[in-house]
């Protein structure tokens, strides 16, 4: 029984598995740069002292099969920590924004004030007077600069929340106050992040930065697409706090955190890993792009392999085989993503 | 919604523009080095300054300390101004900064005077003139500097001065103002301002930094090809994704349907880029003569008619690629829920054939969701042109916004992005519109609202 069921799992999800493989043959023919050794964009099935090179050779006399498994590792590599680490952001994001949802907080205008002034001293405090501590800092290593940031960050934050306590403490005092929600504001503003055209503003700020470094690229593609995650599992909490199970949960006496980490993450998980299988993709799509046009210099990834052979069209095969390679993955990520619509489905 | 919005927009665009490590004025400072005169130097600092506001302030209002200069946006070249901020947050006293660089000058007209066009003469103005911009982290360099135009001119009062401010500055007691804050109001008289009026008043984006011509200037001529591609190619998706939807979602299970399904989530998967190049290596490609029947970059009309059309036929082709999977997985998926309402029976039931309830009862219906995609996918043909103008060389905004980023050209990109944006926003405030004209449950909500 057990060893069918086994079958059954590698049959419904060899979409995953081959990618898994892949992804591991690429670290195992990709694991080191490769080198020029042969002549120059060979055609595939060309013999080099005896030696089959069964894609051919890149324009710089790279093996065109070892130049696909080192770019793709690298690409996938980065696309995966980065749908990661913004899936993480969208979530507690999503999670966060759920909870304030129908929540109305009382302000009263000593608060207001409290926070406008504590801003202003933080900002002070924090930031202005600390500039060339923070700039002195830049110079010896990024641990340094988080270092600084950090204990701004604390300052800025500590000084603000103080201010903004004792508005409200008075305003408390004095009973004067109004109820406002923040739901619609934070809406709204992840409505204004996810419209910006995403490839413009990336170009944007790398012009700006004169930086064209696959960190940067990527922490970007990341800012600029977990919102779309963390308004999903937002409507997915939603939908879910209002089932009875939920009620019945809270009726024992549970606290909302348990609640969510017991019984909301693990029902709403499935549809989230359906958008995220799609967010590896369109990741992998914006990498390879921008690659494409340039702004990556410091890695050779898929895009770059493919924009070195464009203007070449006597040596068709080196842009074709790449985006093979490229494809593949795509399709796989596609298939695996719809697997998991109907395993949740079914669930 | 939509003002503050763009609002906000412009104002990340601006502050992020701010960053930029690049000063307009560099040109000038090496004009300074090679001994241009005085006031040409002066002329050219201060038609710049005019032309990129450099000698205004930055914002509306700025937080600092009490002892604070008032008026250190004077100084118009980035780097210096830089350093004399680095010199007063290390020291913490702006007077004994102001006489330290004050002296300096001094230095520098005594040097100047002098008219020494030797080696050694050249290489102490170069050391004088970066004991105005060192930068932060490298302010210990500035007594060894001194020591250095010391030894190279010895006996001169005016160094001498300088070494006394400088000790005077290093020795300077610590003030308590300094920990005193305080809000500065600008007044309107800012960048900020400047750029923002320019943009609404008279659509001026500023000026290239490349040949100080404004960056608007071609503006129409870039945006007019975009637009036409873009929208040409919108139009003739959502068209090909009706049609193509409509047949999946009809009952029977053909071949070709099943094989068209399958084909619709291979294009999806294939990039922008790569349809691009297979495109061109085998419709272009000299090499194939059998294939070879598009020119292989966007031709204006005027020499060629009929090559114009055909140079249009890929990018077309790569435009439509990028939306027709979704569009039409859409329409088939909205049609097919349609499709199984009662209404649908009793049009059956009434003899209606297939064709006439897709096209007359079910196609209407399905339409909504279809207009709530177009904002997603004007976002998506905004991003996408810049891929498909570089492949194919046509002259549009994305092709020039790469452009610019080669050249370095920063107002040029602002205007490119903050414009897109504008219009990704606009397309969703139509999108909204759209939506609420078509469904009227959605006009009663927000009316009841």
């Amino acid at each position: 029984m057990k060893g069918e069921e086994r079958n059954i799992a590698i049959r419904e999800w060899w979409p995953l598995w081959t990618f898994l493989l892949i992804y591991l043959c690429t670290w195992i023919w990709g694991y080191s740069a490769p080198e020029s050794l042969f002549p120059n964009h060979l055609p595939p099935f060309s013999q080099v002292n005896g030696e089959t090179l069964f894609l051919g050779t890149t324009l710089d006399g790279k093996s065109m099969f070892h130049a696909i498994m080192y770019g793709g590792r690298m690409s996938l590599g980065w696309s995966l920590a980065t749908t990661a680490s913004l899936g993480l952001l969208g979530i507690c994001v999503g999670g966060w924004m759920s909870f304030l949802a129908g929540d109305q907080k009382q302000y009263g205008p000593f608060q207001l004030i409290g926070t406008l002034i504590g801003f202003f001293l933080g900002a002070f405090y924090g930031f202005v007077l600390r500039k060339y501590d923070i700039l002195l800092a830049s110079e010896s290593g990024l641990g340094n600069v988080l270092g600084q940031l950090c204990l701004s960050l604390i300052l800025f934050l500590g000084i603000a929340i103080l201010f903004t306590r004792m508005g409200k403490w008075l305003d408390k005092k004095l009973e004067f106050q109004w109820a406002f929600s923040w739901e619609e504001f934070w809406l709204w503003a992840l409505q204004v992040l996810d419209s910006l055209p995403v490839l413009l503003l990336i170009i944007t700020l790398a012009a700006v930065f004169q930086e064209r470094s696959i960190g940067l690229i990527m922490a970007l593609i990341a800012l600029t697409s977990w919102v779309q995650i963390a308004l999903l599992t937002r409507g997915l909490i939603l939908k879910e706090r209002d089932l009875p199970y939920i009620e019945a949960s809270t009726m024992l006496g549970y606290s909302r955190f348990y609640i969510f980490r017991r019984h909301l993450l693990p029902n709403i998980m499935p549809a989230i890993f359906v958008v995220l299988a799609l967010t590896i993709g369109r990741v992998i799509v914006a990498e390879s792009s921008l690659g494409f046009l340039g702004l990556v210099e410091d890695m050779e990834g898929l895009g770059k392999l493919l924009s070195i052979s464009r203007p070449k069209p006597q040596y068709p095969w080196l842009g074709i085989l790449p985006g093979i390679f490229l494809i593949i993955v795509l399709l796989l990520i596609h298939v695996a993503g719809e697997r998991l619509k109907l395993f949740g489905d079914k669930k | 919604m939509i003002i503050p919005a763009i609002g906000l927009v412009s104002w990340l665009v601006f502050a992020i523009s701010l960053n930029q490590p690049d000063d307009p004025l560099d040109e000038v400072y090496q004009q300074m080095l090679n001994g241009r005169s005085e006031v040409f130097v002066k002329g050219k600092i201060k038609q710049k300054s005019e032309l990129y506001h450099l000698n205004k302030p930055s914002f509306y209002f700025a937080i600092q300390s009490v002892n604070a200069p008032d008026t250190l946006h004077h100084i118009v070249f980035k780097r210096e101004r830089e350093s004399a901020e680095a010199l007063f947050y290390r020291f913490k006293n702006w007077v004994n900064v102001h006489l330290f660089r004050q002296s300096c000058y001094e230095w520098l007209t005594v040097l100047r005077a002098k008219k020494d066009k030797s080696l050694r003469g050249k290489n102490q103005l170069r050391n004088s003139l970066n004991l105005l911009r060192i930068p932060a982290e490298k302010l210990d360099q500035i007594p060894l500097l001194i020591a250095e135009i010391k030894t190279a001119y010895p006996n001169e009062t005016a160094i001498s001065s300088l070494e006394a401010s400088w000790r005077q500055l290093t020795h300077s007691p610590n003030s308590f103002s300094f920990y005193v804050p305080r809000m500065k109001w600008n007044g309107w008289d800012n960048q900020y301002h400047l750029w923002l009026s320019g943009i609404l008043g008279c659509f001026d984006f500023g000026a290239s930094l490349l040949n100080e011509t404004p960056v608007a200037d071609n503006l129409g001529y870039y945006l007019g090809y975009t637009l036409r591609f873009t929208l040409i190619s919108l139009l003739i998706a959502y068209g090909l994704a009706i049609i193509l939807g409509a047949w999946l979602a009809s009952a029977s299970q053909k071949l070709g349907q099943r094989l068209l399904d399958k084909g619709l989530i291979v294009l999806d998967a294939i990039p922008a880029f790569w349809l691009g190049t297979l495109l061109l290596l085998f419709f272009t490609n000299p090499h194939y003569p059998n294939l070879n029947i598009f020119p292989h970059s966007y031709l204006p009309y005027e020499r060629l008619p009929w090559k114009h059309f055909l140079s249009m036929v890929l990018p077309f082709v790569a435009y439509v690629a990028g939306m027709l999977t979704v569009l039409t997985r859409l329409v088939k998926t909205s049609l097919q829920q349609i499709l199984a309402e009662d209404y649908i029976r009793t049009a059956k039931a009434k003899g209606l054939s297939m064709r006439q309830i897709i096209w007359k009862h079910g196609l209407r219906n399905a339409l909504i969701p279809l207009v709530a995609s177009l904002a997603s996918m004007f976002t998506f043909l905004v991003s996408g042109s810049v891929i498909i103008e570089e492949i194919f060389n046509i002259p549009g905004m994305g092709s020039r916004i790469l452009q610019s980023l080669l050249n370095g050209d920063i107002p040029a990109i602002m205007m490119f992005f903050s414009l897109s944006a504008v219009l990704t926003m606009l397309g969703y405030l139509l999108t909204d519109l759209l939506y609420q004209w078509l469904d009227p449950r959605i006009r009663l909500q927000s009316l009841k609202k």
